[in-house]
């Protein structure tokens, strides 16, 4: 095997236009003067997960903290481009051949240093299908993995891949040593990872207890001495403890606490937009939204922006199809058809497709997530307005997913997020199988050449293209309608510096915070 | 003997002309009977509808367009209690309507007849009796799904067992008595005897004991309610107008204010009838009533 | 009692299983995507695919052994989580009921010491109100007026009360007082109606006929007499309270059983929520049993033949 050398690696590497650290550095710069060292910041938010496993627990509420935890190759910034994370450059040598050089000297929370190895066992394990995790699809372009040498890796893809390099950054990864979870427990309750933090200690569902690593790879940081999680399930008393000083930072779930928080007085609030939208998801072989005229009708009987006002309290963007904070990507609701609320369509569209008269439908929603019922009652409205009666459907959300998973559910209220690129939002929701999985049953063909080009097509400029038209062709035949993303909604005491909201809901803001005072 | 039978009956009697001079009793009427007109006839009460969104009217403080103010989705909440009678009266009525029929004629069965069907149904009561309420609640809110039909089972079940002993006990306590041997001596079946007899003697602890259970009741809705198992939004029950309104409960408190006080009143009103009813009908409270 | 245990078992599994979704789904989340290989492997790995009785009969087996399982989610033995979650319920379940019997108590004998007075009206009233408001409410409201007014709520992170005692009760007083007001209400109410039937008796009548004061007749005859029902409805509210633990714990945030429960419960992690519910339901039947006891042994007149 040749061996490279790092001088080498990196001249190439500059003139494919990558760098290093880039994002990481830009936002230590944000700084006057340096930050406060120590200090523990309490966080609470209204739930913790049950397991802190990197590779299968897929709880949000989870991924979202991994990054203080477990690194990746690359890490998705805030403009959702991936940067170098323990991957200090890449090449792509062709379409189908990428190869890494791992940075060195970076130690795990146990003390062992990281080489190549431990990072191929890692994407390994999530492509294993015995692994069982969820984050295998992302991964499936991966032909093989090589290890070249110590610090050099080399990725083999069954063909081009334009979300590969954002893949291997995604929610359902992270780099853990080399044989370091055989049986597929052992991480489940403790963390190895070779992020900025350290599990010190984890109470299912109550307490993430982190620490500061000292043997981080990135001098200097972070600036905390640890992180301390809790689990506060009513977030009432969230606002109470961040009035009595006993809280930091909060996430609230609940956007309508915003209101609440604002009225403290000596707290900073944050309202972020985030990649996560409340959609109502038709079903494409069920009677009446089987018939592409009655979803168009749907559409257009909607008034998202009223939905956003009332349900959503006008905290967030009403939609079009792909959430404002993909940026690049999303089309403003200006360049899609059928956004402006249109009654009298609506009803000439239902008389042509419902001739027996007034029809009526099931819509469904989920025990436990208040902002869809309250999107629900609105969608009501104004779908009786046009002659559409609706039956609400309210079920316990392990049905849900199983109606879903199986691809029997029917019309529903949804809310989702956490993708960073279209083909991660779109492709396998929305290309048939055995491809994709079509959750919807949409079962169009335009869909599935769209989504299979996009995928493969590796110019920006072009995809962007592509993917415009996958979002016209969503609001003209509204197989799923987005209606708003809901707002990030954070506070913090003042003494609380530097955090930085990410689009995705996803701590990697909370690395470089610090305390004064 | 007859005298006897008859004696037994005519004692009963009077507490009706009691009841009306009782202040608790007559309160306690007055109360619920205001929450009965909600709960039958809301549209005499208000012309609004408690589901319709209102954007323009979100979080409004009470005024003369609105008694009781607004909500986050610009309902009013008047309204909303008005109409909330109606679904919180209803599950309590309901639950322990079920609670006291179930519960009740096993508790008669067992202990007038006594022997086997005594022990079996015992233990099937003690069974459940044993499971703590709120478990069982969650447990078969969880399994029923939500919905409005969700706490009536679960509260109908948990309180089942106590109807049973109550009624039960009674039954024990009135079979010794002389009318029960006079009226099986003139040739009374077992289950005329029950029903004729017994059922109108033991009313008393039944109704006392429905009442506070109907409290009870309300309590566990609003409770289920909480900890999202029990009625789904929109529908207006006081339990949920109550949990939705703590979201914001510095902004609007007046969302919570009224529906709370609506239970609260409610819960006075069982406890004050029962009151009475115990103050008159049962002889050991020590008041001079007899 | 033991009967009645089994039957618990069984009734708890079969509940649980009803059930609508299981811990696959729960595991997954929404956006996984999942081959039904995965979901099939994961099903066996959890045992979900045997039938009922075979999953049963494993159960009840290690449940005999002394062997409650471990979570199926985050893989900790359950008893290691009752360990450390029960003592909490436990505490404040003592607390509360300290509460209940401190104030319900005296409230209940000065009212049945001037019967029909204003007192006894505000007594009589008071408790009503103190009964109809719902915990959580009550708890809610608590933590917004102290946190507003007296810029305190309770430490939101739990410490045991054998490391700080001061910081735990300060942790578990607004708790404790949330879930103590309407247990002590009925404590109030019970005493004042059995105080008023003791002191209705001929014997203290022909004490105060004889000249024995009042408070000497209340507290040497009538209140021994009178305690005796306030222990049944002790032991039976015992159940009514746990009701009120889940809540409060909820609320307050506090690490308990009853929290546990909750959380097993919609993440359907089925050994929890079968241990808890077990251990929790032999706790509660000891307990009426103790009060059953305690009744026996207060009225000479009650013996269980």
């Amino acid at each position: 095997m040749q061996r490279v050398t790092r001088r080498e690696f990196l001249k190439v590497a500059a003139a494919t236009g990558l760098g290093a650290a880039g994002a990481q550095a830009g936002e230590r710069l944000a700084w006057a003067a340096p930050p406060r060292r120590g200090g523990t910041l309490v966080f609470a938010t209204s739930a913790l997960p049950a397991s802190i496993e990197p590779h299968l627990e897929g709880a949000d509420i989870w991924q979202k903290r991994k990054p203080l935890v477990y690194e990746n190759l690359v890490w998705i910034d805030y403009a959702l481009q991936p940067q170098p994370q323990l991957a200090e450059a890449w090449e792509r040598k062709s379409d189908t051949v990428y190869v890494f050089k791992v940075r060195e000297g970076v130690k795990f929370h146990n003390g062992k240093t990281l080489d190549a190895e431990d990072v191929k066992y890692s994407y390994e394990r999530v492509m294993d299908p015995k692994t069982g995790s969820g984050g295998r699809g992302d991964l499936v372009m991966i032909k093989r993995i090589d290890v070249l040498d110590r610090y050099t890796l080399r990725f083999v893809l069954s063909g081009p891949s334009a979300p590969f390099l954002i893949n291997l950054g995604g929610k359902y990864n992270g780099v853990i040593p080399k044989g370091s979870a055989p049986t597929g427990r052992e991480l489940l309750q403790r963390a190895v990872g070779t992020g900025p933090f350290s599990v010190e200690s984890f109470q299912p569902n109550q307490r993430l207890v982190l620490k500061r690593h000292d043997q981080y790879w990135q001098p200097g940081v972070p600036y905390l001495d640890g992180i301390t999680f809790i689990a506060v399930p009513d977030e009432s008393s969230i606002v109470a403890g961040l009035r009595t000083n006993q809280i930091h930072m909060a996430d609230f779930a609940n956007t309508l606490y915003y209101f609440q928080v604002r009225s403290v007085g000596h707290l900073d609030v944050i309202r972020a937009p985030s990649i996560r939208w409340v959609v109502l998801d038709l079903a494409g072989d069920m009677a009446p939204t089987s018939h592409p005229d009655v979803r168009r009708a749907i559409e257009l009987a909607l008034d998202r922006q009223v939905i956003l006002q009332t349900a959503g309290s006008g905290l967030g963007e009403r939609l079009g199809v792909l959430p404002p904070a993909m940026k690049g990507w999303a089309l403003a609701p200006s360049r899609l058809p059928n956004q402006a609320p249109n009654p009298d369509e609506a009803r000439a569209l239902l008389r042509r497709a419902l001739p027996g008269g007034a029809g009526s439908l099931t819509i469904r929603t989920i025990v436990g997530f208040p902002e869809l019922g309250a999107s629900l009652q609105v969608i009501v409205d104004q779908l009786r307005a046009v002659g559409l009666g609706v039956r609400v459907e309210t079920v316990d959300i392990g049905v849900w997913i199983k109606d879903f998973l199986a691809r029997r559910s029917p019309p529903t209220m949804n809310v989702w997020g956490g993708f960073v690129d279209p083909d991660q939002a779109f492709y396998r929701h929305y290309h048939t199988p055995p491809d994709g999985m079509d959750f919807r049953r949409w079962n169009n063909r335009e869909a599935d050449r769209l989504l299979d080009e996009g995928r493969v097509t590796l110019d920006r400029a072009s995809r962007q293209k592509i993917y415009a038209q996958f979002q016209v062709l969503m609001a003209q035949d509204p197989i799923s309608i987005p209606l708003y993303a809901p707002d990030l909604v954070y506070a913090l005491q003042k003494t609380v510096k530097g955090f930085r909201p990410h689009p995705t809901g996803f701590y990697y803001g909370v690395r470089y915070v610090s305390l004064t005072g | 003997m007859a005298e006897a039978a008859l004696g037994g009956v005519l004692r009963r009697a009077a507490p009706w002309r009691a009841l009306r001079r009782s202040p608790l009793f007559v309160a306690g009427a007055v109360l619920l009977g205001v929450f009965l007109l909600m709960a039958l006839a809301p549209g005499l009460l208000t012309h609004r509808s408690p589901i319709a969104v209102e954007a323009a009217q979100v979080f409004r403080p009470p005024g003369p367009a609105h008694p009781f103010g607004t909500d986050r989705f610009g309902r009013d909440v008047f309204t909303r209690v008005v109409y909330g009678a109606r679904v919180s009266l209803g599950i309590a009525g309901v639950s322990v309507a079920a609670a006291l029929a179930v519960g009740g004629s096993l508790g008669l069965l067992a202990g007038y007849t006594g022997s086997w069907v005594d022990q079996v149904t015992g233990r099937l009561m003690d069974l459940v009796f044993a499971f703590p309420p709120i478990l069982l609640a969650l447990a078969l809110a969880a399994v029923a799904g939500a919905g409005s039909a969700t706490p009536t089972v679960a509260i109908a079940v948990v309180y089942a067992p106590l109807f049973f002993r109550v009624v039960r006990g009674s039954v024990l306590a009135e079979r010794e008595q002389a009318y029960v041997e006079a009226a099986r001596a003139l040739g009374a079946s077992p289950v005329s005897i029950m029903t004729r007899h017994i059922v109108r003697n033991i009313l008393s602890p039944v109704i006392v004991q429905v009442a506070v259970t109907l409290s009870y009741a309300i309590l566990i809705e609003s409770a289920l309610s909480y900890l999202g198992v029990g009625v789904q939004p929109p529908t207006p029950s006081w339990g949920t107008t109550l949990n939705e309104g703590k979201e914001f409960l510095e902004l609007a408190p007046w969302v919570s204010i009224f529906p709370g006080l609506a239970i609260m009143l409610c819960v006075l009103s069982f406890n004050f009838l029962s009151d009475g009813l115990r103050d008159v009908l049962d002889p050991r409270s020590g008041l001079v009533l007899r | 009692m033991l009967v009645t245990l089994l039957g618990i078992a069984v009734l708890v599994f079969l509940l649980v299983r009803l059930i609508p979704g299981t811990v696959v789904e729960e595991l997954l989340g929404q956006g996984a995507l999942v081959t039904p290989e995965t979901l099939r492997s994961l099903r066996e790995f959890f045992g979900l695919d045997q039938p009922l009785a075979v999953q049963f009969a494993h159960w009840i087996a290690r449940v005999a052994r002394g062997d409650l399982g471990e979570s199926w989610r985050s893989t900790r033995p359950v008893l290691a989580l009752l360990a450390s979650s029960l003592p909490v319920s436990a505490e404040l379940a003592v607390l509360a009921i300290a509460v209940a019997l401190a104030v319900g108590i005296p409230v209940g004998v000065l009212s049945a010491a001037r019967p029909r007075s204003a007192l006894d009206g505000v007594v009589r009233v008071g408790s009503t109100l103190a009964l109809s408001v719902p915990a959580f409410w009550q708890g809610t409201i608590f933590i917004l007026l102290f946190s507003l007014y007296l810029h305190w709520m309770p430490p939101l992170q739990w410490v045991p009360l054998g490391r700080h005692p001061l910081a735990n009760l300060a942790l578990m007083a607004l708790p404790a007082l949330t879930l103590g007001t309407a247990s002590g209400a009925m404590v109030a109410r019970m005493t004042r109606s059995s105080m008023l039937e003791a002191l209705g008796q001929d014997y203290v009548r022909t004490a105060r006929a004889k000249g024995v004061g009042a408070l000497r007749v209340l507290g040497r005859h009538a209140l021994r007499n009178a305690l005796i029902p306030v222990v049944t409805v002790v032991g039976v509210q015992m159940g009514y309270l746990l009701g009120g633990i889940v809540v409060v714990e909820d609320v307050f945030s506090l690490p308990g059983a009853g929290r546990l429960l909750l959380d097993a419960l919609f993440q359907r992690d089925y050994p929890v929520v079968q241990g808890t519910i077990l251990v929790l339901a032999a706790l509660f039947m000891l307990v009426n049993l103790g009060a059953d006891v305690l009744y026996a042994v207060l009225d000479p007149r009650i013996r269980y033949g």
